[in-house]
């Protein structure tokens, strides 16, 4: 055995490390994109040379590593052909191949350098069993049905496990380009919005402002079927001629957003439609609880409505379902090697794995943010921070939170967050006018107790990581008009006071001046870039943005 | 009565004459892969029929390096054991 585990995700896109001990348990998980402040952080290495440094909290010289990859091998170049029966064009596959294998190939050469260690041989796991093991280590069950479905894995974009005493047997892949996540990449592109940072997000933002269109969906519908709950390739007709036919409906540069609603609307709902089959497939197998992972898993407004419909007792996503979590796969599969051993470990289900705020350094900072920041106040609330936020959220202040260890995965859960009230109707046009410069249509998440989600949530079920959005009760919408989209729902999270007991009792505190626990929670950034990381990122949106205040841990610093 | 390598032949032999559209009575299992003309796609999807029919994990590059479908058949026998 090693002293510790060190999973690279090496896809070329969502670099990330994550750190597994010799006990197997993850210690430390990060995306590359928050050090490096650059969306999805395309082409960066997972090792990066200074990002790497983070583990000097863990390990020293004397350290025995096991590095892993999130791959079985590198991609290659493709043939010129690969276009031909694929959502991306031939230069998108081959530009997405060459990071890839870049990446792949390269990973690793940083940590020989930067943390003085001899790397030896690198191991190498299915893509897919990466996503798997990632989602199982937070699902706190030891059975199942796992479900992958991304964008490409190791020969095709959608895996099926049994989960059994802990341990993974792999039931279906499927092989071959008819994929879900490029499919949504695609839409992602006709509604002409950016797929390569991330902005599937607007696109399911964007479906509840709009109805499915007909014509639409018989187009769309074509474009991939469902056999044996995998999906294939059109049947019928050429993919090459759906993406032409489908051009009528695009959205053009310049256009009005809301002329893609319909089309965002019918994309989502042929999604549904196929995932609909993949789960009823799934449903012979009459197992209780599902853990999904891959990035499709992203998709909340879907996820959300499974455990209604499907009949499960439990619908886990990890808190990093997509290839950011892979890293942490690829650790816990290196540890399970080693260690002899199927089962796959349990985790603590905290998502709070990332670079600490109280890391090194932090009272220097917070003294030079005193000194030479220019604020009208610096103060520490010591213990009374949570009550003393609860109080100026109440009074309307829009407040960046950025306390302990940052969240892994693409969800702000209150320690890389912009709190505020959700009471006050104005306050999601205010928060993107002020704060975040993001469309005025796109919605705000409400955090809420776990233990309360069914006061507020019809179909209720914890959502610790934002990963269902779920339709609200009826007498709640006029209550926190901030957080409910379109649709009359909430991309949801809950807290409880073991995860996080300083927004549990925040929260607490909110409704003792307020008339509920449910607060407005968005991720601490401005639009286009990361969430912030250093506490100089969290001053400069401070400065450049009409935010009111940041809490620094227990400081707080205002305007 | 078929033996096991002559069953997984006949599959092999089925699948790739559909995908290339070459009748079966051309496809010999001596005959190389590379004169039936299949595309990359083709011998992707055909790997996993072989994975779902047979039951068996197999590296995608089992057909491209392979030279006849004799050589697959004896990759797949060989992943069964």
């Amino acid at each position: 055995m090693k002293d510790y585990y060190l999973g690279l995700s090496t896809s070329g896109h969502d670099p990330a490390l994550a750190l597994v001990n010799g006990s197997g348990e993850l210690v430390f998980a990060e995306a590359t994109e928050r050090y490096v402040q650059q969306k999805r952080a395309w082409g960066i290495p997972p090792d990066h040379p200074d990002h790497i440094r983070s583990l000097g909290q863990f390990i020293d010289e004397k350290s025995a590593i096991q590095l892993s990859r999130t791959w079985s091998r590198s991609k290659g170049i493709p043939g010129e052909e690969a276009g031909q029966n694929a959502f991306h064009s031939t230069s998108e596959i081959e530009w997405m191949y060459r990071l890839q294998t870049r990446t792949f190939e390269d990973a690793g050469i940083h940590v020989g350098q930067y943390q003085q260690k001899e790397t030896g041989e690198i191991y190498d796991f299915d893509h897919h069993l990466c996503h798997a093991v990632n989602a199982c280590y937070s699902a706190p069950v030891s059975s199942g049905l796992c479900l992958v479905i991304d964008g490409e894995g190791d020969v095709g974009s959608a895996s099926l496990y049994h989960l059994k005493d802990r341990a993974l047997k792999r039931i279906w892949r499927s092989w071959g380009p008819g994929s879900l996540g490029t499919y949504y990449s695609w839409l992602t592109g006709l509604c002409d919005f950016d797929w390569r940072i991330g902005e599937a997000w607007k696109v399911m933002g964007l479906a509840a402002f709009g109805q499915p269109r007909e014509e639409i969906v018989d187009l769309l519908k074509k474009s991939i079927h469902i056999q044996s709950g995998k999906p294939y390739p059109p049947k019928e007709v050429a993919l090459s001629e759906i993406k032409k036919s489908a051009e009528q409906f695009m959205r053009l540069p310049g256009e009005d957003i809301m002329k893609a609603a319909d089309l965002a609307a019918s994309g989502q709902a042929v999604y549904a439609l196929w995932l609909d089959e993949i789960l009823t497939h799934c449903g012979k197998y009459e197992e209780e609880n599902l853990i999904l992972s891959g990035g499709c898993a992203l998709n909340s407004s879907y996820n959300g409505t499974i455990k209604s419909r499907f009949g499960f007792t439990n619908v886990f996503v990890p808190a990093a379902p997509a290839d950011d979590g892979n890293a942490a796969g690829s650790a816990l599969l290196s540890w399970m090697k080693d260690a002899d051993t199927s089962q796959i470990p349990m985790g603590n289900m905290s998502p709070y794995l990332g670079t600490d705020v109280n890391g090194p350094g932090s009272d220097r900072k917070l003294k030079s943010v005193e000194n030479f920041g220019g604020f009208s106040s610096v103060s520490d609330l010591g213990e009374r921070s949570a009550a003393q936020i609860a109080r100026k959220l109440s009074e309307g202040k829009i407040i960046g939170v950025m306390r302990g260890r940052a969240e892994f995965g693409p969800r702000a859960l209150g320690n890389r967050s912009i709190l505020a009230d959700p009471r006050s109707p104005g306050m999601k046009d205010m928060i993107n006018k002020k704060v975040k410069g993001r469309e005025g249509y796109r919605p705000f998440a409400p955090v809420v107790p776990e233990a309360r989600v069914s006061d507020f949530f019809d179909q209720a079920q914890p959502s610790p990581y934002m990963s269902f959005t779920l339709p609200w009760k009826t007498d709640m919408i006029s209550q926190v008009p901030a957080v409910v989209h379109q649709d009359g729902t909430g991309r949801l999270q809950t807290v409880n006071e073991t995860l996080n007991p300083w927004m549990h009792a925040l929260l607490t505190e909110f409704e003792k001046v307020s008339r509920a626990p449910v607060i407005l929670n968005t991720s601490f950034n401005v639009m286009g870039k990361p969430i912030v990381h250093s506490v100089e990122d969290a001053m400069a949106v401070l400065v450049t943005t009409g935010l009111d205040a940041v809490l620094i841990d227990n400081v707080l610093i205002e305007k | 009565m078929e033996t096991e390598a002559q069953a997984i032949t006949n599959f092999l032999t089925e699948k790739i004459s559909a995908y290339s559209k070459v009748p079966v009575s051309e496809l010999p299992a001596d005959k190389a892969l590379e004169d039936i003309g299949l595309s990359s796609l083709d011998i992707v999807m055909i790997s996993g029929e072989i994975e779902d029919e047979f039951d068996i994990e197999i590296d995608p590059s089992v057909i491209f390096d392979s030279k006849t479908i004799n050589e697959v058949v004896e990759k797949v026998l060989k992943s069964k054991d």
